[in-house]
């Protein structure tokens, strides 16, 4: 049986993800360390770190069978893979903020109409929650730090993950609208999903039998 | 000057590549009856939803027309009208360049080989069309060099019969499924539904899932996978009754070509027996396409991709002293 190569985010949420694929049983995740090793080759799987928003790429383009990120960066460019279980560990929020000092959300999206400036690191989820209300507003793509945005007065409004808000708080922001629930997600290459899914569905199922007992 | 975003140049040894692969694949399906077809390049955008183009250009008298991303629904446009007529079914096969945009990609041009089958002969026994489909698809694969492919196959019909007969509202998991979304499948049908729907595997195991149901779908669905465990390519089959394609206008079977080592299909296709309806005629049909290009890249080193190695070699040589 080839082994199945795993292409996991590092940062945050490898933090919140170890402890389960540990329990799951995964193959080197115990001797893993993101930090310092980007490949752990193993007999039966093969690890690969990356950037949380880079998973998609790789296990879309067939470099990794599986792999696990955010529900945001799905949002953003989920398309042509398979979402196949939710990680139900540690649960966050895409949601739209602005100032705490500024007019209230529903006068300034009045006010601002078409012209609301939105800064995000999501441009693509942002867009369409708006065009879901018939707006197009002028999206600016950020990196990061996006709350830096609506501070200085870049964008009228930030759309982010928001996990305790406490980070939106130090900064005067409050969160005015909830666009998604933002877990972390399983997800496969289209081709091995069908080819290898023998194996696929067995690692699965170790992920299943490990959130449920650690609920 | 630049190339266009995800436009192709293609030189000697790759357009040698692929006039060999279309060669290979037109006798293939020229043996079995079907003719030539070719269709505009460029298409009315209005009311053409699923194939109306990555790009849109507007004509000297405003009209918006889009690229072609698609040839099936020109084809059956073509065979709705006045130039559609001749026996059923009409069989028809194509070679042609489409723009169409695909995750992570953006636009790509794609070469494209299909076929096309329209109406049925007055006789023909149900799942004529559907058994011809996958027969000439393995034959184009196996023509083209693939050893190692699976067919993918599954049935919008049977899909919908399931939905129904769990009292599941049809649309917000047919859009689940279009965008292999099992998390949110699983949020809209009972487990026992998802585990179906989950399903992906060998010819007999599907036969003896699929004889708990008894709905007329799932006994069309029975009768055409019990007719195909005896084709000699059923060992290429993998039944997946969750698979739903991105194109809307398919009504029952669909498929998609599958290779080892390669991370997308490189070609899918399947039965739209209302697409003629958008021009008022009422005909079944069905069809498929493969992707030359990730079909070459699949097969890279086999005899209809590289041909006379010792010729290609020379011709790979000449090219890289142009450079």
């Amino acid at each position: 049986m080839e082994r199945v190569t795993l292409v996991l985010p590092r940062g945050r949420p490898w933090e919140t993800l170890e402890p389960i694929l540990r329990r799951a049983g995964v193959p080197g995740v115990a001797a893993a360390d993101p930090d310092r090793q980007l490949v752990v080759e193993g007999e039966r799987v093969r690890l690969l770190f990356t950037r949380p928003a880079d998973v998609v790429t790789y296990v879309r383009e067939g470099v990794a069978d599986l792999g696990v990120t955010g529900k945001d960066v799905l949002l953003e460019d989920g398309s042509g893979i398979v979402e196949l279980l939710e990680l139900p560990v540690g649960r966050w929020r895409l949601s739209v903020a602005v100032p705490e000092a500024g007019s209230p959300w529903p006068e300034l999206l009045a006010q601002r109409g078409e012209s609301l400036r939105v800064a995000t690191s999501y441009p693509r989820a942002a867009a369409s929650h708006f065009a879901a209300r018939g707006l197009t507003p002028h999206v600016v793509h950020l990196r990061g730090a996006v709350e830096l945005a609506a501070v200085v007065g870049l964008a009228d409004c930030v759309v982010d993950v928001v996990d305790t808000g406490r980070t939106l708080a130090a900064h005067g922001l409050v969160e005015v609208e909830r666009i998604a629930e933002v877990s972390l997600r399983l997800v496969a290459n289209t081709v091995s999903h069908r080819l290898r899914h023998a194996e696929l569905d067995a690692l699965a199922r170790g992920l299943r039998r490990a959130l449920r007992t650690s609920a | 000057m630049a190339r266009a975003s995800g436009a192709l140049d293609a030189v000697l040894a790759t357009v040698a590549r692929r006039r060999r692969l279309a060669e290979a694949l037109r006798v293939v399906v020229e043996a079995r009856g079907y003719g030539e077809v070719a269709v505009p390049l460029l298409q009315p955008a209005e009311g053409s939803g699923d194939w109306g183009g990555a790009y849109r250009v507007l004509d000297q008298d405003g009209s918006v027309l889009a690229l072609r991303q698609d040839i099936t629904g020109p084809v059956a446009r073509l065979c709705a009208s006045g130039d559609g007529g001749g026996p059923r079914p009409r069989r028809l096969h194509y070679q042609a360049t489409i723009v169409r945009r695909l995750p992570g990609e953006g636009a790509r041009e794609i070469l494209q080989a299909g076929v096309e089958r329209i109406g049925a002969a007055a006789q023909e026994p149900a799942g004529e069309g559907d058994f011809e489909m996958l027969d000439l698809t393995a034959s184009c694969l196996q023509a083209a060099g693939a050893q190692r492919f699976l067919l993918a196959v599954g049935n919008v019909s049977y899909v919908r019969e399931m939905l129904d007969e769990g009292g599941v509202p049809a649309e917000p998991a047919m859009a689940a499924l279009r965008a292999r979304d099992y998390v949110a499948l699983s949020a809209l049908v009972p487990s026992r539904l998802l585990a179906e729907l989950s399903f992906r595997g060998p010819l007999p195991q599907a036969l003896v899932r699929c004889r708990r149901r008894h709905g007329p779908a799932a006994r069309a669905w029975r009768a055409f996978l019990e007719r195909s465990a005896d084709a000699d390519w059923q060992r290429h089959v993998l039944v997946e009754p969750g698979l739903v394609l991105s194109a809307e206008y398919y009504t029952g079977l669909v498929f998609e070509a599958l290779l080892a080592g390669v991370p997308w299909p490189v070609g899918d296709g399947g039965r739209y027996d209302r697409l003629l309806g958008h021009w008022g005629v009422d005909e079944p049909a069905v069809g498929f396409a493969l992707d030359c290009d990730r079909l070459l890249r699949a097969l890279a080193g086999s005899a209809v991709a590289d041909g006379d190695r010792r010729v290609w070699a020379l011709l790979r040589d000449a090219e890289g002293g142009r450079r």
